[in-house]
């Protein structure tokens, strides 16, 4: 999805190593993220050192996508809270990353919760789509940097549980 | 006492003299301080000053560039660079049409250098010609299966093979790295380098295979490039400058298969823990000894 956000908050988050400027040329940047040590479980820890592809928006049926979405072992899907269209289009996007990964982890995360405060209907469809999926979602501001280490700490501990890397 | 007389008697005498003496010198003093004051009008007023000076300048420039031009350069140098800068900024059309008749004979003689320097480089091993190293060459190329020329030409241009990169093929996860000679390159920079070689490899293979399934083999960028042999599980890149030598492509996939033999399972079940992979590092090792021989 266009301007939700993912790279600014993933740009909070980073060890940063090439221009944003892939991103509009091949439609993907990688960089790098260790996270300190985190509870997996009851008396399990865990480290995870992330390799984070930030992938622009793509029209639906690209091959592209589903190219960069193989091999992936969770991913982070980030709608807008200002724009309840990008929260409506979440299904589509769960997915296709489920085909193209099938044991990849899903954790949501509602961006722009700095501006969104005033609008909680919002935040609600985005509560309800995430407890009828069963999917934890957390609400984030990339701006404030507002739960976004959280947000991929709860998708490593998706990772974890469900026994992957 | 008449009037007549008295005022006769008031008139100083000695200004009367000073008077029929010194008029002359009076009005030259008076037409003096007036050209003064007109020169003084013509420096202190900017207009009149340009004016002054315009029909003299380029003489002058002309003159002291003529007689003295090591001065003027010393005097100019430090505001050539920004008005260079400010002219490409301000004109760049200007400037592009001006260098673009000269920019084509710059490249041509920079290639000509290079190319001469190959050849200096290619003669000076012809002229051995009965020296022990051209034999060694020429047996060399017998044994590799290729024309001695392609040995010495691969002698002029050095070949360095500088990093291999061992990556998952699926995720662009990195198992090993290695570099030649080790660099200071953090465990992130390889990791992330391993991320983005993948992306952009598969946005090649993707985007221009139309149809057809293929691998990227080769990216290059100026004197260096980036050789991809794909193997099931992982695909090794190596990273290298010059010209590679014969049978390189051979040692690169032995490399590779060696190291699917030994870890095919590892690889296979690979999920991102690299310490279940020691020892991979070691055939790489292997390979790049084997490269430093040819």
């Amino acid at each position: 999805m266009f301007g939700v956000g993912k790279t600014s908050l993933v740009r909070r988050f980073v060890y940063d190593r090439f221009e944003d400027g892939y991103l509009s040329t091949i439609g993907v940047k990688v960089s790098q993220k260790l996270l300190p040590p985190i509870q997996t479980g009851e008396g399990k820890f865990g480290q995870f050192n992330f390799l984070l592809w930030d992938i622009e928006g793509f029209e639906e049926n690209s091959p592209q996508l589903s190219n960069y979405l193989v091999g992936a072992a969770g991913a982070l899907v980030v709608a807008d809270l200002l724009r309840p269209e990008t929260i409506a289009s979440l299904p589509a996007i769960i997915n296709r990353f489920r085909k193209a990964a099938p044991a990849g982890q899903v954790a949501l995360a509602g961006n722009k919760i700095d501006l969104a405060k005033t609008s909680p209907e919002t935040v609600g469809e985005l509560e309800r789509f995430a407890a009828e999926s069963h999917l934890p979602f957390l609400l984030t501001s990339a701006k404030t940097g507002e739960n976004v280490e959280k947000s991929f700490q709860v998708l490593a501990r998706q990772i974890a549980q469900s026994g992957g890397r | 006492m008449s009037d007549a007389k008295r005022n006769h008697q008031d008139v100083d005498p000695l200004e009367q003299l000073k008077s029929i003496l010194l008029t002359e010198d009076q009005s030259r003093v008076k037409e003096l301080e007036q050209k003064i004051e007109e020169l003084q009008t013509r420096l202190s007023r900017k207009e009149q000053l340009i004016a002054t000076l315009e029909p003299v300048l380029g003489e002058l420039l002309d003159r002291k560039i003529k007689h003295s031009k090591d001065e003027m350069a010393a005097a100019l140098s430090p505001v050539m660079g920004a008005a260079i800068k400010r002219q490409i900024r301000d004109a760049k059309d200007d400037v592009v049409d001006a260098l673009y008749p000269i920019l084509g004979q710059m490249v041509a003689r920079s290639v000509a250098e290079a190319m001469k320097k190959l050849v200096a480089n290619i003669n000076a091993s012809l002229n051995r010609t009965f020296s022990f190293d051209l034999w060694k060459k020429r047996i060399q190329a017998r044994a590799l299966g290729v024309d001695a020329g392609e040995v010495i030409l691969a002698g002029a241009a050095p070949f360095e093979l500088q990093r291999l990169f061992l990556i998952a093929k699926e995720s662009g996860l990195l198992m090993a790295y290695i570099s030649n000679p080790p660099d200071q390159q953090s465990d992130s920079d390889a990791q992330v380098i391993g991320g983005m070689l993948t992306a952009i490899k598969s946005f090649v293979e993707s985007a221009f295979a139309g149809g057809a399934k293929g691998t990227l083999e080769e990216i290059q960028h100026s004197d260096r490039a980036i050789r991809i042999d794909p193997g099931l599980h992982t695909y090794l890149a190596a990273v290298y400058a010059g010209i590679p030598p014969a049978g390189f492509d051979e040692m690169l996939k032995a490399c590779h298969q060696e190291i699917h033999k030994r870890f095919h399972r590892r690889l296979r079940e690979y999920q991102g823990d690299n310490s279940r992979l020691r020892g991979v590092e070691k055939p790489l090792h292997k390979l790049l000894k084997q490269v430093l021989k040819v």
